[in-house]
């Protein structure tokens, strides 16, 4: 999967800006708000199950919505 | 997903053709200003999986946004109607702008895409500086090249189209920017401008402007074009006296 984005070459620690624009959109966030996340992912410690609840819990998002495990996959693709 | 394409591409049938039948049915939806959550409702699906539609719809047509999504679903079914434009920014307008220039923003970007202009751009009158200053610009490779030319920041004083609308309260129309003596040289040369509409509006009785759309391509906009854009306008107008009474024009003002 190509990450390329408009904004300069690939940088494999950082969020391209055009998957910055598709995942606040996907998922309505701010463009700053998957930035963070994306920190948030890249130095992440623990187990997947924590860091879903984390995000989940930072966006009000019900876990029956699913939206913390897309959001996690969606990232973590976003910053092979 | 890839996502190599330019966000400008204009073959919409082609972009589209991609799409599975499910992302078919989320777009359509998010053609009619629905939320993740409420998709998700329609088609019995969860929001994790709606945005996930969402993200591979955006990746594979291009756009930069679910507006644009929207506008560009609206405008390969040819409804290019006031009617429709202005039920597409009213829709819209509930997914996010909650003050007057959000809403400028928003109707900026709405706008480029509804076109296929090149740039479009929310001028509002500076009194202390006596200039017209771009409160909201479409995010595109234009205006952003008009921006690094400081053409954002126009003096009434340096003359130009939209000095001329502002003043004059009329609305703008012309295919051969080029040939315009009155028109800003950075415009006509600089930018390479060769079609533009605009039209006066107010964000409040105190604070006017202009709103402008410009193309690179010669006779892109045609009168029933104009027509449009003072709807639009008057649009704006109402939903700034909306933010208004509620409060929130004074932050779109500092």
């Amino acid at each position: 999967m190509s990450i390329r984005g408009n904004d300069g070459p690939d940088e494999p620690s950082r969020l391209s800006r055009r998957w910055r624009e598709i995942l606040a959109s996907a998922y309505e966030l701010t463009e700053a708000q998957v930035a963070q996340d994306a920190g948030h992912v890249r130095h992440w410690l623990g187990s997947d199950e924590h860091l879903i609840a984390a995000i989940e819990l930072r966006h009000a998002w019900n876990p029956d919505s699913e939206l913390g495990p897309y959001f996690l996959a969606a990232l973590r693709r976003a910053l092979t | 997903m890839a996502l190599e394409r330019d966000g400008r591409a204009n073959n919409l049938d082609e972009l589209f053709s991609d799409l599975t039948p499910r992302e078919w049915e989320v777009a359509a939806l998010i053609s009619q200003g629905l939320t993740n959550e409420e998709i998700a409702r329609q088609l019995t699906l969860t929001p994790g999986t709606v945005a996930n539609h969402v993200a591979h719809i955006l990746s594979k047509t291009g756009a930069r946004s679910r507006v644009q999504v929207a506008v560009r679903l609206v405008r390969r079914n040819g409804n290019r109607t006031a009617h429709e434009v202005l039920e597409l920014l009213t829709r819209l307008q509930t997914l996010g702008p909650t003050d007057t220039r959000g809403a400028l923003q928003h109707a900026t970007e709405v706008l480029a895409a509804f076109f296929g202009a090149d740039a479009c751009d929310a001028f509002v009158y500076d009194a202390a500086g006596e200039s017209l200053v771009a409160l909201a610009s479409s995010q595109t490779p234009l205006a952003e090249r008009q921006r690094a030319l400081d053409l954002h920041h126009l003096p009434l004083s340096h003359g130009g189209r939209l000095a001329w609308v502002f003043e004059q309260q009329q609305a703008f129309r012309d295919g051969s920017v080029e040939d315009d003596a009155f028109e800003l040289v950075g415009i006509r040369h600089d930018l390479g401008v060769r079609s533009t509409l605009a039209v006066p509006f107010a964000v409040s009785a105190e604070r006017r402007g202009v709103l402008v759309i410009r193309s690179l391509a010669p006779d892109h906009f045609g009168e029933p074009d104009l027509e449009l854009l003072r709807f639009v306008a008057y649009w704006l107008t109402v939903v700034a006296q909306q933010h208004s009474a509620n409060g929130t024009v004074r932050a779109a003002e500092t």
